[in-house]
């Protein structure tokens, strides 16, 4: 059950090892904030759309397996976003587009594909569970790489939680706030999220 | 011919009870965000007016324009331009004197790239076109702003349409004092 609950981390992170929802990990990771609010969205989405795919499992033929995730999945988003715009202005304002794209996040059709068809409820929960920490783990350090080298803060709230470093805030690499640096971290925490796979694993 | 319609049943079913959970919801926060939509206008209606009194809203004045409030009858004019920018329609907030220049400007409502065009969304970044549009005219290319063409960088296509949108601001404003 714990193996299962951390798999998300290390041995199947969505992000380094699975190579899913590349997209908005590459679009939204300029800042730790935006990272943080987007993992929560997508993890909210991920939990309600693998439990519903899961309760429906036996409900929904094969042929029109596709078209029904969608509509679930679409529902959760809409839910979010809505919501958020109502209750999360600032949040919403700073992740824009990137929230109703979450539709399309390889990770969320790919998890119901995979898993919440075949499995049940509570495996469903723990496995959406699992995937979102891996996720919010991945973007964040994501985030986390590009903002300090990119910009030298660290922004956790945008309204008096900015760390400045001194040094990088005047000067910082630009690069990274680019998707070109984007690729480059990701590739490098990609080699290092599998080393450290391996690692543990022996 | 049956298993077609029991599909058809299924989905129908899924796509009705998705339907009726979003419209319940949609029922509490669309006016939530109504409010909150107004207020975001007001604060920056109270900030772009400095310190004078925008009068009543008049709808649509002009193409491109939504609504126009005068400063204090006489004083100038807070536009509400439409603009066009990298992710679609964006709308933004001007406030100009009587000779065509911009005393202060917002961007609010937009769908530009989080990290680059987003950007604009900050106050200092107006700062570039502040005190333009009358003698000095709106800077309409990058070559136009110097120094300062950092602010814009790797967000052209949001400069070019904040800076499409208060040049014709400014022209309007110009006609409408007869200038």
């Amino acid at each position: 059950m714990m193996k299962d609950l951390f798999k998300g981390i290390l041995r199947e992170n969505p992000i380094f090892v699975l190579a899913l929802g590349l997209c908005p990990s590459l679009a939204v990771s300029t800042t730790v904030n935006n990272a943080l609010g987007m993992s929560a969205a997508t993890f909210i989405v991920l939990l309600g759309s693998n439990v519903v795919i899961s309760l429906l499992r036996k409900q929904i033929p094969d042929d029109i397996h596709i078209p029904a995730y969608i509509v679930i999945i679409a529902s959760f988003v809409t839910l979010v976003d809505i919501v958020m715009q109502a209750y999360f202005p600032a949040l919403s304002k700073s992740l824009g587009i990137f929230i109703p794209l979450i539709v399309v996040n390889c990770i969320i059709l790919g998890r119901a594909e995979a898993f919440a068809s075949k499995n049940t409820v509570g495996a469903s929960a723990v496995d959406a569970i699992a995937m979102g920490i891996g996720f919010t783990v991945g973007l964040v350090a994501i985030a986390l790489v590009r903002e300090i080298l990119g910009a030298g803060t660290i922004t956790i709230f945008p309204d008096g939680g900015v760390i400045r470093i001194p040094g990088l805030a005047e000067k910082p690499a630009l690069v990274f706030a680019f998707p070109a640096g984007a690729l480059i971290v990701v590739g490098f925490l990609q080699a290092f999220f599998r080393w450290m796979g391996e690692v543990t694993n022996k | 011919m049956n298993e077609i319609a029991n599909k058809a049943l299924r989905l129908g079913i899924i796509g009705a009870a998705a339907a009726l959970l979003l419209s319940v919801v949609n029922n509490f926060t669309e006016p939530v965000i109504a409010r909150r939509n107004a207020d975001d206008l007001n604060k920056a209606l109270i900030v772009l007016s400095t310190g004078s009194n925008p009068g009543e809203a008049e709808s649509h004045p002009a193409d491109g324009v939504n609504q126009r409030w005068s400063i204090d009858g006489d004083k100038g004019w807070i536009l509400e331009l439409e603009g066009s920018g990298y992710g679609g329609p964006l709308t933004v907030v001007a406030s100009y004197n009587t000779d065509g220049s911009i005393i202060l400007a917002r961007l609010m409502d937009n769908n530009e790239t989080v990290g680059f065009g987003k950007n604009a969304e900050n106050p200092d970044y107006m700062k570039i076109f502040i005190g333009t549009g009358g003698e000095k005219p709106v800077p309409r290319n990058k070559s136009d702003l110097g120094s300062d063409v950092d602010t814009v960088s790797g967000a052209t296509i949001t400069f070019a349409g904040i800076t499409e949108a208060l040049s014709e601001g400014s022209n309007l404003v110009k006609e409408w004092e007869g200038r």
